[in-house]
């Protein structure tokens, strides 16, 4: 054997030299992040930006609440406008919210199935209401195409008429139960929010902020993940199925009811809300105007270049500002602009599609995140 | 020369067929045993009969072995109870042939199912299981032997053991072999990335944030992977090497999410102990004076011997095969599997899929409807794996969406080793039309280094 212990033992002498070497030159270098890095991080994550999200949220459902209420009482053309800018309202704030739904404590209860499903199912919703059933438990049985903030924009904007929506709260035989469909969704979306807010607040804020690693259940992982999920259904949901870039499937005709907020016409609101938002959150940008520790910083720490040539964080933020630039080119009405202008739709999708990349693909990669859940070994 | 040569030959023929003792073979069969009823047992408890062979409405077969499908019910749950039990039975050494081929069968069986869980330990299990069945482990130190099922045997002919040894050799020198390359060496990837997204753990976790730690880790990695077998071999430096061994794979099993493999190895490289030192391991199962000074020699011992050479001669082969492919192994990834190679990559792809036909149906497929999270991302990066979903999707939309000859076209981007993402699969391309077959597939896109 000799005559390979030799050659190894000189490579190996040599090895341990260059170790040597590298060590004491590393140890000058200081490292750009480490775990307070994270741990700032994170807590601004929670405090300025996720807590803050969800409060405001709810602070707007309960001014829906009384609204409701309101408006359930004496239903006229004057509470109506009412109850509809409540509702406006709290539906913008949700769009703050929605990016943090692969968080532990709205994933758990599979958030998006209760509060933002579209497109509703118009037509089963009435079918219910017409019933007149006038349960309030009825509600969590329901399927998610009729719940949630759509459910309520359809019943307060399915037509143009206020008159005819005040009538159908008002004279109609079933108005009774028209209030009490509106109410248990209302209801359900604060218990929802509730449930949310007491898991953060008691428990999962503290295992939020103190997870350093990049395993699935992670905080790293799982805000990746939201925000690609974000990304995700932004470019499926709220550009491509209306445009019919469509799901399962479909034919080339477009859908413009599939869009989100698409009987009040805020589509293109929402739009610029969640492209805003998420800029935001990957900046660190917390609703008390302080700017903190955000992941675009660490991402801009490790230095690495995206898909386009530049560096990764940056071309994450100007990918987004191309974005928002082709939704104001769609803008003011969505369903306009896919029936007439659809080439306009189209440059959108396919600039959405680019920032998906980055999440999906780019950040991942750069993080050594995993985009998936799934427990399982490598090798 | 021709005299060298043959006395080269006879030297190693009085090395395979000189006489040793069984120890090592009976020792390794215990351990080995243990690994595979912890193994499958852990398997079970973990969930994943039910996540990854009860719950997939599709499976990546391995081309040649479309056939093998899934057991329906509690089927599947059935087979990991024989493998148990027969991992129990190999470990006992009772009813030791039939065990090690039951065992053999369902594991690879399992195995064979689908791609997405190819792992290259699992591959390790599969031919050491199969190797293990035609020795004769349970002649010492067995519940075969205590019972009578079989007569005790205390020597066989050394190429028994050392067949075990090659092999362990082949998985590590390949290994080491593998990480020859650009990436690993020169620009310390993946480790650079994987490293750093460890940096949170006790102690040594904040050298992980200086850029030259992720370069010394791969330095080593690729030294001890080439050399180590070596180390092993030789009488002076085993007890280090081993010691070496065992850090290594405790380490790295600390720091990755990669399951069972370190214990496997720990436990395979046991084979390389002297005789007298199993024997020690033993004489806890064992008194000495319960010796026979039988010997084993094996029936058409030339027949088994040229079976061996065939099995070696596959098994230096089929690592190098990807040299008969264009393009860069890692991105194309034709050639990659049952090669030993390990911890080479982080890649990351995101594919979709579109559909369409000449009457003008067009969709664009969820992926999660037919897949897993799991079979997702594995299919995502490779491109074997692309094109049998999309000949899938062919398939599912022609019968249960009426489109008429549909088109089956990919959309992916992938992005490897820290490189940017960059488009993987020509997406004018009518994946329904490529053949499934090993020639080289034309329709990835190049993967340039810039």
């Amino acid at each position: 054997m000799s005559y390979f212990i030799q050659p190894m033992k000189y490579i190996l002498q040599k090895c341990l030299l260059f170790c040597a070497c590298t060590i004491l030159l590393s140890c000058v270098k200081e490292p750009k992040t480490d775990d307070t890095f994270k741990k700032e991080m994170f807590t601004h994550y929670a405090d300025a930006l996720i807590l803050p999200s969800y409060n405001s949220y709810d602070t707007a459902l309960q001014s829906l609440k009384t609204a409701t209420t309101q408006f359930n009482t004496t239903p006229t053309i004057s509470t109506l406008t009412n109850l509809q800018q409540a509702f406006l309202t709290a539906y913008s704030k949700w769009q703050n919210c929605e990016i943090y739904d692969r968080t532990s404590p709205a994933d758990a209860l599979m958030t998006m199935d209760i509060v933002n499903y579209y497109p509703t199912r118009k037509d089963s919703v009435l079918a219910y209401i017409n019933r007149n059933d006038n349960s309030t438990t009825f509600i969590k049985s329901r399927n998610k195409n009729d719940k949630g903030l759509p459910a309520i924009e359809y019943l307060l904007f399915r037509t143009s008429s206020q008159q005819e929506i005040v009538d159908s709260f008002s004279i109609h035989p079933n108005a009774a139960s028209y209030k009490t469909y509106l109410t248990s969704l209302v209801d359900l979306l604060i218990e929802t929010n509730h449930t949310i807010l007491s898991d953060w607040n008691t428990s999962y804020r503290n295992i939020f902020i103190k997870s350093l690693s990049t395993d699935a259940a992670s905080s790293f992982s799982t805000l990746v993940n939201s925000i690609a999920q974000r990304t995700d259904d932004f470019k499926r949901k709220q550009v491509g199925i209306p445009a019919g870039y469509s799901g399962n499937v479909s034919t080339v005709f477009t859908n413009p009811p599939a869009a989100q907020a698409y009987y009040s016409n805020n589509s293109i609101e929402y739009m610029l809300l969640t492209l805003n938002n998420m800029k935001d959150v990957l900046n660190g940008k917390g609703n008390d105007t302080i700017t903190g520790k955000g992941l675009i910083d660490y991402i801009r720490t490790l230095d690495v270049q995206s898909t386009f040539g530049g560096n990764l964080a940056d071309d994450i933020l100007a990918q987004i500002d191309v974005c928002i630039n082709k939704v104001n080119a769609c803008a003011p009405d969505y369903t306009n602009t896919i029936n007439n202008n659809k080439q306009k739709a189209d440059d959108l999708f396919l600039e959405a599609k680019k920032l998906l990349v980055l999440m999906k693909v780019d950040v991942p990669s750069a993080l050594g995140v995993s985009i998936t859940y799934t427990d399982s070994d490598g090798d | 020369m021709a005299t060298n040569a043959i006395a080269l030959k006879e030297k190693i023929q009085h090395f395979l067929f000189r006489t040793t003792s069984i120890a090592p073979l009976a020792s390794f069969r215990i351990l080995f045993g243990a690994m595979l009823l912890f193994s499958s047992v852990r398997f079970v408890a973990k969930g994943w009969v039910n996540t990854l062979y009860i719950q997939p409405k599709f499976f990546f077969a391995y081309q040649g072995f479309e056939f093998v499908k899934p057991l329906q019910g509690n089927g599947m749950y059935v087979v990991f109870a024989v493998m148990i039990l027969a991992a129990c039975c190999i470990m006992l050494g009772l009813f030791y042939r039939i065990a090690s081929i039951l065992f053999f069968i369902s594991f690879t069986y399992v195995e064979l199912l689908d791609k997405t869980n190819y792992l290259n330990h699992y591959y390790f299990v599969s031919i050491v299981s199969l190797i293990i069945f035609f020795l004769p482990a349970n002649k010492y130190a067995s519940l075969d032997v205590k019972w009578k099922i079989t007569n005790q045997v205390d020597y066989i002919p050394m190429w028994f053991i050392f067949i075990l040894q090659l092999q362990i050799g082949i998985v590590y020198f390949f290994a080491g072999i593998a990480k020859i390359n650009p990436d690993w060496l020169l620009h310390a990837q993946p480790l650079t990335i994987w490293l750093k997204s460890r940096d949170y753990i006790p102690v040594i976790g904040f050298l992980f944030d200086y850029k030259i730690v992720p370069y010394l880790f791969s330095w080593f990695g690729m030294l001890f992977d080439v050399s180590i077998v070596f180390f092993l071999w030789n009488n002076k430096t085993r007890p280090y090497a081993y010691l070496a061994v065992v850090v290594f794979h405790l380490l790295t099993g600390y720091l990755f999410q990669i399951g069972v493999f370190p214990y496997v190895m720990i436990v395979a490289t046991w084979i390389f102990f002297s005789p007298e030192f199993h024997q020690r391991f033993l004489s806890f199962f064992i008194s000495k004076d319960e010796k026979s000074n039988n010997l084993y020699r094996p029936k058409f011992e030339r027949f088994w011997i040229a079976l061996v050479l065939v099995h070696f001669s596959i098994q230096f082969l089929l690592p190098l095969r990807y040299l008969l492919y264009p393009g860069k192994l890692f991105w194309t990834e034709q050639g990659y599997r049952f090669s030993w190679r390990v911890m080479l990559m982080e890649k990351n792809a995101w594919t979709t899929f579109v559909v369409k036909d000449k009457t003008g149906k067009i969709a664009e497929v969820r992926n999660r409807i037919y897949l897993t999270p799991q079979q997702e991302k594995q299919m995502s990066t490779q491109p074997d794996m692309i094109l049998q979903f999309a000949h899938f999707l062919a398939k599912e939309y022609e019968t249960k969406y009426g489109f008429v000859n549909p088109e089956v076209y990919a959309d992916s981007y992938a992005a490897l080793n820290g490189h940017p993402s960059r488009p993987f699969i020509n997406n004018k391309i009518d994946l329904a039309k490529e053949d499934i077959n090993f020639a080289p597939k034309k329709w990835i896109l190049p993967f340039e280094n810039k």
